[in-house]
């Protein structure tokens, strides 16, 4: 059977015109996963770090409490990492802390309650639970893996005067809070400014404002500000982090079970 | 100004601004005290109320029936203004997983297939741990009955909120039941609920009294008149009265509720009731004199009665603005304008109308009353024993039935039985659940919280000695949420016994794990300040008089089991409700109070004449009395409604004997005896007595029609009393005027 000339021709131009659309769209996957990639890459190999921070949370009355934490952070081997949190004001959570341990996409944590001196793991599945009241979740403070989420770069935008990419991420594990995820990310230093995190129905859920990065070790950048805004029940927390030293010889041993007990 | 008014009228009615409110916060003044720490409570504790929906199936732990459910409470919690919903579906335990991590989701699993619907051995799983935890027994389900289980949904309560939210999420949770008809029954209450009905008959009442008084309007003019110019006449007194009321409100914004939601009918029916008396007397005039003369004598005749009775009435409504119920107010305040407008349009406006349209005299017979000449029989010895039976069985009802009469008022009474919410509270409470939740706060000292050691204990004791008050079916506390996570976190190791001896920094850190594991139900109860908790205490429907006996024993067990500075008080909207219980007894009692009085000044200022005065103030304290009585008799409660009968009451029944009696005097004064003169007065002025009850009584009928019972009891005993006094009036004043004046006289 012969082929007219002129369908050939539409077949082509059809097939040419899909298939540069879907190079468009994988290259802005990649352009995408490349971005954050570069962001992950920016924080890795800080070894360990520790950190005061002030926890204030606001809610939708405008009342104000405040705990204030000691963190402590462990990067492992195949990119995972340990976090210690050992809670000091107010006075009736004082020596209580909780241990995550990441490896991928598996975390598992741990809480010691000093007034029963027991350890107990706690589950994780419920990822997008507020982390001690808090407007962050357990999944907005666990550092970005690469391999957790789907990326696709979207535009640029000039934030409060500086160019940036905005990213979107979608979660592609399970139990998140979010649908999808968009960062604003510093074009020049791969730094996260701002974050938007949208719910399951699409909607504007929360805003994190990045704010007084401070470079350390002539490496890390670090904000010392993080500003959570809940838009839905329009309560905030704001995170203030101070005193951070990076690089304190910090061991496994240090952020492991048996240390929990221990943690003051 | 009318054309205004009625522009003003229109754009009200058609604006988006709400026109029925029935919120919490009109009903109380802004300083009311009970308000004042019922509003600081809801903002504290999230500005929420609890309603509950029970579900009857036949059975709730099949499978497809949980699958819907679960299906159910994702939608509910889908709508506006709903913040929370809690089903067996939906609720949450304290688990240890197979790897001995603490948890905390859900009891229903999910299923594990796609069909959505959980299997057998999940299913008896779920079963087991429902009825392991004490929290969701009498609350969530039943032990012994498997066919019902409620659904706790958490709203938000704004007090002062004039839009009808309530109303729409209580349409969209029947829209959503609609698309699940598989499930048996469903009843839906509390306070929520109770507010949307009351905003929807609120709306009915419209409705229907409007088109009723209307009818009722045509009716009566026709029958009374039979001729267009004299319905216009009375049309145009109506339109000149209500209408600038009316308008009023409007332009001030202030939305219809169920009490002021009558003013129209009574304005439109006591309006009518002034010009009938202009319109009989000036064709009555007529028949002799030219129209000129007959207007002019027809003022003559009327200006001095007529303001009188307008007078009365108005104070009659007037004595309703000391109430600190603010609908009552409005209702007192906008009458007596729309009254004083009506009197003053009755002898303007309608004798200018009158001029204009009579040129020439109507066709009008006089009858002749042979039931009064009857009445006035020179003998009168066989009207005394009928007179002293009528008058001994009309003081037996009040002497027995005013003892009776109580204020008490329960909600959920308050509709009749063709309104879904009464079926629905007696469904709930023969199925064992509770239908009422009640807070009982503790409010601790500055500095001391919740997990100081010394206030744990003993609140936990006085929680104890709560949930074996007679009236409470269950309690939720905080304490009991501690206990759940007490008993996953420290497993093996802790029992009751040692929880309730835990010390402050073993309860904080039990909190400190609530809020890590995102127990928010923890936040519903304690204040994250720790400075005030509630405990949520699940009752039947309790009425006022039953509020006041719980709260006097949640005071006694606070004396005996509380450290004396911790502050407790119960609280809710039913509580709010109850209270103003007082209230309204006071509002009874000032507008009663006030209006006899005046009635007193006023009968002696106007007839001079003990002999007469004693007879006015008998034959229209008698109505009262009676209507009152037979209240008490058949069990009427003094409620909101019907607190309005007798300051109301007394200033309109009081209009036909001012009318009857200064027929008399008039005659008096011009020599004839008194037999003669009540004869001619009521041969003058019956026909117009009995038309204007009548119209009065009907329009006040009209309300009998309401579903909100005490609109509907309001209605029927003021017409009660209204058609009591008539006959008083006609047939037993005469009676008692004949044996007071001494023979001589006659």
């Amino acid at each position: 059977m012969r082929v007219p000339i002129s369908s050939f021709i539409t077949a082509c131009v059809f097939v040419s015109w899909i298939s540069s659309a879907i190079a468009e769209e994988l290259s802005l996957d990649t352009k995408g996963r490349d971005i954050m990639s570069k962001v992950i890459e920016r924080d890795n190999g800080f070894e360990d770090f520790s950190a005061d921070v002030e926890m204030s949370i606001v809610d939708e009355n405008g009342s104000t409490w405040v705990r204030r934490m000691q963190v402590s952070d462990l990067e492992i081997g195949g990119g995972g990492e340990k976090r210690l949190f050992v809670f000091h004001y107010p006075k009736d959570v004082k020596g209580t802390a909780v241990l995550s341990h990441t490896q991928g996409i598996e975390e598992k944590q741990w809480i010691f309650l000093p007034a029963f001196k027991r350890v107990r793991r706690i589950s994780t599945a419920n990822k997008s639970s507020p982390f001690v009241g808090s407007e962050f979740s357990y999944e907005d403070l666990a550092s970005i893996e690469l391999e957790k989420y789907r990326y696709r770069y979207v535009k640029m935008e000039n934030y409060s005067g500086i160019e940036c990419y905005v990213v979107e991420m979608q979660p592609i594990y399970k139990n998140s809070g979010y649908a999808k995820q968009l960062a604003i990310v510093d074009s020049t230093e791969f730094i996260v400014r701002r974050m938007d995190y949208f719910d399951h129905e699409d909607e504007l859920l929360k805003t994190l404002e990045l704010e007084d990065y401070q470079l350390f070790i002539d490496q890390y950048w670090r904000p010392l500000k993080l500003h959570m805004v809940n838009h839905q029940n329009r309560r905030k927390t704001l995170m203030e982090w101070s005193d951070i030293k990076y690089r304190n010889g910090l061991s496994d041993n240090d952020l492991s079970v048996t240390a929990l007990k221990r943690a003051r | 100004m009318l054309l205004g008014f009625f522009s003003v009228l229109i754009i009200r009615f058609f604006s988006a601004a709400p026109v029925i409110d029935n919120s919490v916060g009109i009903w109380f003044q802004s300083d009311d005290q009970e308000l004042v720490r019922y509003q600081q409570y809801n903002q504290e504790f999230g500005e929420q109320e609890w309603t509950l929906l029970m579900i009857k199936t036949a059975s709730i732990y099949d499978p497809a029936f949980l699958k819907s459910l679960a299906a159910i409470s994702a939608r509910i919690e889908q709508l506006p203004h709903v913040l929370k919903v809690t089903s067996i579906a939906t609720v949450r335990d304290n688990f240890i997983t197979g790897e001995d991590e603490l948890e905390y989701r859900k009891i229903y699993p999910q299923a594990k297939d796609i069909s959505g619907i959980i299997s057998q051995r999940q299913l008896d799983e779920m079963r087991r741990l429902l009825i392991a935890n004490p929290i969701f027994i009498n609350n969530l389900i039943q032990k012994d009955k498997d066919n019902f289980t409620v659904v706790l949904i958490q709203n938000d309560n704004f007090i002062y909120d004039p839009s009808p939210y309530r109303v729409e999420l209580v349409d969209a949770i029947n829209n959503i039941f609609d698309q699940y008809p598989h499930i048996q029954a469903y009843s839906l209450a509390g306070t929520t609920v109770v507010n949307a009905e009351l905003n929807r008959a609120a709306e009915r009442d419209v409705y229907i009294y409007y088109t009723l008084i209307s009818l009722l309007l045509l009716v009566f003019g026709w029958l009374n008149f039979h001729n267009i110019k004299d319905l216009l006449v009375m049309f145009a007194v109506v339109l000149g009265s209500v209408l600038p009321s009316m308008g009023l409100i409007a332009y001030r914004d202030i939305p219809f509720n169920m009490i002021t939601v009558m003013l129209p009918t009574i304005l439109v029916s006591l309006a009518v009731a002034g010009v009938v008396h202009v319109i009989n007397e000036f064709h009555s005039q007529h028949q002799q004199v030219s129209r000129e003369l007959a207007v002019q004598k027809t003022i003559q005749q009327l200006w001095k009665p007529c303001m009188f009775t307008a007078l009365t009435t108005i104070f009659g409504f007037a004595s309703l603005t000391v109430s600190t119920v603010e609908p009552v107010f409005q209702l007192g305040l906008y009458a007596g304008v729309g009254i004083f407008l009506a009197w003053v349009t009755s002898l303007t406006v309608s004798p200018v109308l009158l001029y204009i349209l009579w040129s020439r005299q109507k066709s009008f017979t006089h009858k002749q009353n042979a039931f009064t000449h009857k009445l006035m029989n020179a003998d009168g010895l066989y009207l005394h024993k009928p007179i002293k039976l009528v008058l001994f069985i009309s003081l037996l009802i009040p002497v027995f039935g005013l003892t009776k009469l109580e204020t008490d008022t329960n909600y959920t009474r308050f509709f009749d039985d063709s309104i879904r919410i009464t079926g629905a509270y007696k469904d709930i409470e023969e199925a064992g659940f509770a239908q009422n939740p009640v807070s009982v706060v503790i409010e601790y000292p500055k500095g001391n919280g919740f997990s100081n050691t010394g206030y744990f204990q003993s609140v936990v004791e006085f929680e104890k000695q709560l949930t074996v008050l007679p009236q409470v079916i269950k309690i939720i506390s905080a304490n009991d949420l501690l206990r759940q996570i007490d008993s996953a976190f420290n497993a093996g190791y802790t029992s009751d016994s040692i929880f309730d001896h835990y010390n402050a920094a073993q309860i904080d850190q039990l909190l400190f794990l609530g809020e890590l594991s995102a127990n928010d139900d923890l936040d519903d109860l304690l204040l994250k300040n720790k400075s005030k908790l509630q405990i949520l205490v699940l009752t039947p429907y309790m009425s006022s008089k039953e509020l006041e006996t719980f709260r006097a024993q949640v005071s006694k067990l606070k004396d005996q089991y509380l450290p004396r500075e911790l502050n407790v008080y119960v609280t809710g909207t039913t509580v709010l409700w109850a209270n103003m219980d007082k209230q309204v007894s006071n509002t009874q009692l000032y507008s009663l109070g006030g209006i006899s009085v005046f009635l007193l000044v006023l009968f002696i200022g106007l007839y001079r004449s003990y002999r007469l005065v004693i007879v006015a103030l008998l034959v229209n304290a008698l109505p009262l009395a009676i209507t009152l009585g037979v209240m008490g008799l058949v069990g009427v409660k003094i409620n909101i409604a019907t607190a309005l009968i007798g300051g109301i009451t007394l200033g309109v029944v009081v209009d036909d004997t001012i009318h009857l009696f200064s027929r008399i005097k008039y005659f008096l004064n011009r020599g004839q005896g008194i037999a003669l003169a009540v004869e001619n007065a009521i041969r003058h002025v019956g026909k117009s007595i009995i038309n204007t009850t009548v119209i009065v009584a009907g329009g006040f009928a009209c309300l009998a029609t309401s579903s909100f019972l005490p609109s509907a009891q309001f209605g029927v005993f003021v017409t009660l009393a209204i058609t009591i006094a008539l006959v008083l009036d006609l047939y037993i004043a005469p009676i008692l005027i004949n044996i007071l004046y001494p023979r001589t006289l006659t």
